[in-house]
């Protein structure tokens, strides 16, 4: 009783299964779909609706073919190692979105082309960042992903030994750190290294008589590169803490304490170098301001860098003194 | 329509547990899976053959079933017979059954619903 509908049919089962079981299982829903036949029909010739029939009480090929492999409420990444999954991907994927941009900034930075126009050095940034990004987090995502595979199939346990006593405590509500702000953190950083390594041209004054003046000469604040790196490594090593934490802990103290300062001094060290002060700006602006009778905005624009030094102090002395605070006051029981 | 859904995921629990019971009992004698569901349906207990079958196969993978084929009739079949496994696993597993039933017809008939 060779039909065609039931070959097929057995393949599409058998096909999914161990090669070494395949040709047994064939044989054996040869049989049983046989009886399942003679059954319905006895002794008169069973017609293509019937072997329908029979095939359709049997279930689709891939239902049948799960529940021959065992495989039928199987999943790539289940139980609590979703869970955890999840947890890390919730924190490495940001973390990876902001250091890949960061990277991408540094690459444009090594590879300045100043013959291009501003435009379409822009464009490229863009490009690189969003295209680094995207690929990045795929990448993070899917290393992640074969990671806690792999735990699922060896069945790893995360909790060996006495996990009742290593239970994190309960934090206390106003002590946790909503993610988002950390994230945000680790993006004004990213711009931030972007501005001044890629762009700083861009802050500048215009006037008829002159037209657009940048305040920094370019060139010279690119020459302290490696401190605009300092800044932003430091600043997002303090937001991932933060997003780690979770909550405001002493550890979390300890390192913004840490990458502040240094990130103060480091910060000093270029913004009190006068060149990197554009003259052309300097003496514009103060010829421009003085006859319109502006001495206190001309003041403030001829010291720009160390106006811009005061913002960068009171951001940091801001966020040294939140933390410390906090953490001093919620880690007390 | 929703309770009716409810009570069939339940009853399928309910069969799942038990199945295998059923199986390790009647295959104290050669039997083959399509046999097999014709002899459990008539004392009752309804099988699908998409169930049986593969159930059987991963039953003689843990060693508690065994099988040869049967050539000799008009179409070979797979008979499947009990191990000693099987029967030292299923005499174990009836007491845990007896005592089940015992517990279960109590809490059953002190609800007395």
């Amino acid at each position: 009783m060779k039909n065609d509908l039931i070959e097929r049919y057995i393949y599409a089962v058998t096909r999914h299964l161990p090669l070494k079981m395949r040709s047994d299982v064939a044989k054996e829903l040869d049989s049983l779909i046989a009886d399942m036949l003679a059954e319905r029909c006895g002794d008169i010739q069973p017609a293509e609706k019937d072997i329908r029939v029979v095939l359709t009480k049997l279930g689709t090929p891939e239902e049948l073919a799960a529940k021959y492999s065992g495989d039928e409420n199987r999943a790539f990444i289940s139980g609590t190692y979703f869970l955890v999954y999840k947890r890390i991907l919730k924190i490495v994927l940001p973390i990876a979105s902001a250091g890949i941009a960061f990277a991408s900034i540094l690459t444009l930075g090594l590879e300045w082309d100043a013959t291009l126009n501003p435009y379409a050095l822009f464009g490229k940034a863009v490009g690189q960042i969003f295209g680094g990004i995207v690929g990045g987090v795929i990448q993070a995502f899917a290393i992640i992903t074969v990671i806690f595979a792999l735990l699922e199939r060896k069945k790893v346990v995360f909790n060996d030994g006495d996990a009742l006593s290593n239970l994190p405590p309960v934090p206390k509500a106003k002590a946790q750190i909503k993610p988002s702000e950390p994230i945000a953190g680790m993006i004004w950083c990213v711009i931030a290294a972007v501005f001044f390594l890629g762009f700083p041209q861009l802050a500048g004054a215009w006037t008829e008589s002159t037209g657009w003046v940048p305040i920094f000469v370019p060139s010279v604040i690119r020459s302290f590169w490696f401190f605009i790196v300092l800044w932003a490594v430091l600043g997002i090593t303090r937001e991932s803490v933060k997003l780690i934490e979770g909550q405001y802990t002493k550890r979390l103290a300890v390192v913004a304490i840490f990458c502040d300062v240094l990130t103060a001094i480091s910060a000093a060290v270029v913004f009190l170098n006068g060149k990197i002060m554009n003259p052309e700006f300097v003496s514009n602006i103060t010829e421009l301001l003085v006859g319109e009778g502006g001495d206190a905005i001309s003041v403030l624009f001829v010291n720009f860098n160390l106006f811009l030094l005061g913002i960068v102090f009171f951001a940091l002395i801001l966020d040294l003194t939140t933390t410390t605070v906090k953490a001093w006051k919620y880690s007390k029981n | 329509m929703e309770k009716d859904e409810l009570v069939s995921g339940f009853l399928l629990e309910l069969r799942r547990g038990t199945v295998i019971l059923c199986v390790l009992a009647k295959l104290k004698e050669p039997t083959y899976g399509y046999s097999l569901i014709a002899d459990l349906s008539e004392t009752g207990v309804a099988i699908e053959a998409n169930t049986l079958y593969p159930l059987l196969r991963r039953l003689e993978g843990q060693g508690l079933l065994e099988s040869s084929w049967n050539t000799q009739g008009a179409k070979p079949r797979k008979y499947y017979t009990t191990t000693a496994l099987g029967k030292e696993v299923l005499a174990v597993l009836k007491k845990h059954w007896e005592n089940t039933a015992q517990s279960m017809n109590k809490i059953l008939e002190d609800s007395d619903l």
